[in-house]
């Protein structure tokens, strides 16, 4: 039950979501029709949303969203410090090319939000990776099958990662024209919220039986490590220092 | 007759005793209360930023200003914690955090002491938005100097997968309608100026899956395209930039710079659009491309 209410506050939220959904300069009225508030109201918070620096007023009295609106996210992510993960993919990693993915649920589609790889750990600030939207159907089931509802049309592609999700928690495409391996499972980490984590893997031929095993169990285990922060059980606040 | 300067006559005319000047001590006690009020407020609420009595709306700025709170490595922050950071009283921010947890934006660990967490619902307020990058607003001066000094339309845009979205961007103010494309405008990666600069600076495990998708997207156009984007990068490799003229409009010539961010793989391109009969190589050459490159390397470091 809801012990207070403040209305502006969650109206301002529900305003910045529509504008990230918009993904693209948006005018007031667009921003009124989406949110269903009355116009004054909208315009006010709006401005505060500007001066706040949350959003952005261009030129055509349109919005877009500003640099402040990606604070709180990336401390967020911050805060998961997610580079001390970086031993865990060791070798999953260790073939140039090859790279990991913690995927994040934004305004409707999967967005790949921090990467590892030989070259280093990174923070994507926006949003954008080596080949997010081919396996973006991929993330998008795996991420349905543990946190959300996959009671949509049924699908015989669907059908199969499906399966492999039931039967061993992480799912797989081997993408012969690209030679790319595509491995992912979930992450659900207690207080801050679900992700995907997902590998890309260069792949040339079909994948060994040894070969998914062991990175499924590598998968497996980096995804446990991200979600109970376990580092950081073992080596105190210095779990940095691993990385 | 005899003529009194001013003051003269204001002090002639006076009486001896003068009166109290009651409005004037209303005035001062008034202007001192607030000073009072001010003060006193100070204390519990954060600094305005923005003048009283305009459209700002308080609640939704403190909601947001605690969400600013975590900095670097912050994890789990207590009510207390939150309320010196942000300045506000311990009963708005609990008030407001009760909001925010009831929203999802921020999560309660009785594990924790009851301290609170931001959550994955952050992201959804701006994070992995391109047009929520970078701080493009410090960008806009030096581009309204480009387009001034060289009379040519000036914008900064992103890589977005296969596309280039302009960010900001300034019109020449002498030929305003030479080159019209708005913020959150889309350039396709192989046929502008802008998009094949950042091709150019794309690394080669970037660039290979984005060229495998752009193959099969251009089908039998492809190999025209290949050898368009060849001699583009060769360009680039020779001069630090790329042109293009007439490829995406009949009557628009551009120039390009990418600029790289450390630690990030975000390509900004830094572009200058211009009518095509004004886009002729000795005007970009001489004038254009090295004011052009100049002006890179200040983005790139206030970008960074």
């Amino acid at each position: 039950m809801r012990t207070y209410k403040v209305n502006s506050l969650e109206r301002g939220l529900a305003i910045l979501r529509v504008v990230r959904e918009g993904d693209g300069p948006m005018r007031n009225q667009e921003v009124v029709a989406r949110t269903g508030l009355p116009k004054a109201t909208a315009s006010r918070l709006m401005h505060t949303l500007t001066v706040m620096g949350y959003l952005r007023r261009i030129d055509q009295g349109s919005y877009v969203l500003g640099e402040a609106s990606a604070r709180s996210g990336r401390a967020m992510l911050d805060g998961l410090r997610l580079q001390r993960y970086a031993p865990c993919f060791h070798d999953l990693l260790a073939e140039t090319g090859a790279l990991a993915c913690l995927e994040a649920r934004i305004a409707g589609s999967m967005v790949p939000v921090f990467r590892w790889s030989t070259e280093g750990a990174m923070l994507l600030a926006s949003g954008l990776c080596a080949d997010t939207a081919s396996i973006d159907a991929l993330t998008r089931v795996c991420f349905d099958f543990f946190f959300g509802d996959l009671a949509t049309a049924a699908d015989p592609a669907r059908e199969v990662t499906i399966r492999q999700l039931s039967s061993v928690r992480w799912c797989h495409q081997w993408d012969e024209p690209m030679g790319q391996l595509v491995a992912c499972t979930g992450v659900r980490h207690r207080s801050v919220g679900c992700f995907v984590l997902s590998a890309r893997l260069p792949q040339a031929d079909p994948p060994s039986v040894e070969r998914m095993a062991s990175v499924g169990s590598q998968l497996l285990r980096a995804a446990g490590a991200i979600s109970s922060e376990t580092l950081e059980l073992n080596g105190g606040e210095d779990g940095d220092t691993s990385a | 007759m005899a003529t009194h300067p001013l003051e003269t006559v204001w002090r002639d005319s006076a009486p001896l005793s003068p009166r109290p000047d009651l409005a004037g001590i209303v005035r001062r006690v008034y202007a001192e209360g607030a000073a009072t009020r001010q003060r006193t407020s100070a204390r519990k609420t954060a600094a305005p930023r923005q003048q009283p009595g305009s459209d700002f709306v308080e609640a939704l700025g403190h909601g947001l200003g605690l969400l600013e709170c975590w900095r670097g490595a912050d994890v789990w922050l207590t009510n207390s914690a939150l309320a010196e950071r942000s300045g506000l009283t311990r009963s708005t921010v609990s008030r407001l955090t009760a909001v925010l947890v009831d929203l999802g934006y921020l999560a309660r660990d009785p594990d924790q002491g009851n301290r609170l967490r931001l959550t994955v619902s952050t992201l959804g307020l701006g994070f992995g938005s391109a047009l929520a990058a970078a701080a493009v607003s410090m960008v806009k001066p030096e581009l309204a100097k480009l387009a001034r000094e060289l009379d040519v339309y000036a914008a900064l845009g992103i890589r977005r997968d296969d596309k280039i979205q302009i960010l900001e961007n300034v019109a020449s103010p002498f030929h305003p309608d030479a080159v019209v494309m708005d913020v959150g405008g889309l350039l396709p990666v192989c046929r502008s100026a802008s998009g094949l600069a950042a091709m150019s600076a794309l690394s080669e495990r970037e660039a290979s899956p984005l060229i495998g998708r752009l193959r099969s997207h251009y089908g039998e156009r492809w190999e025209s395209v290949q050898r368009y984007m060849d001699r583009k990068r060769h360009e680039y490799s020779r001069n630090g930039y790329c042109t293009s003229v007439a490829i995406l409009s009949q009557d628009v010539g551009a120039i390009a710079v990418p600029i790289m961010r450390a630690r990030s793989n975000d390509i900004f391109v830094l572009a200058c659009g211009m009518r095509a009969p004004d886009f002729y190589p000795e005007r970009v050459e001489r004038t254009i491309a090295p004011r052009l490159l100049n002006a890179a390397e200040v983005l790139t470091a206030a970008l960074c």
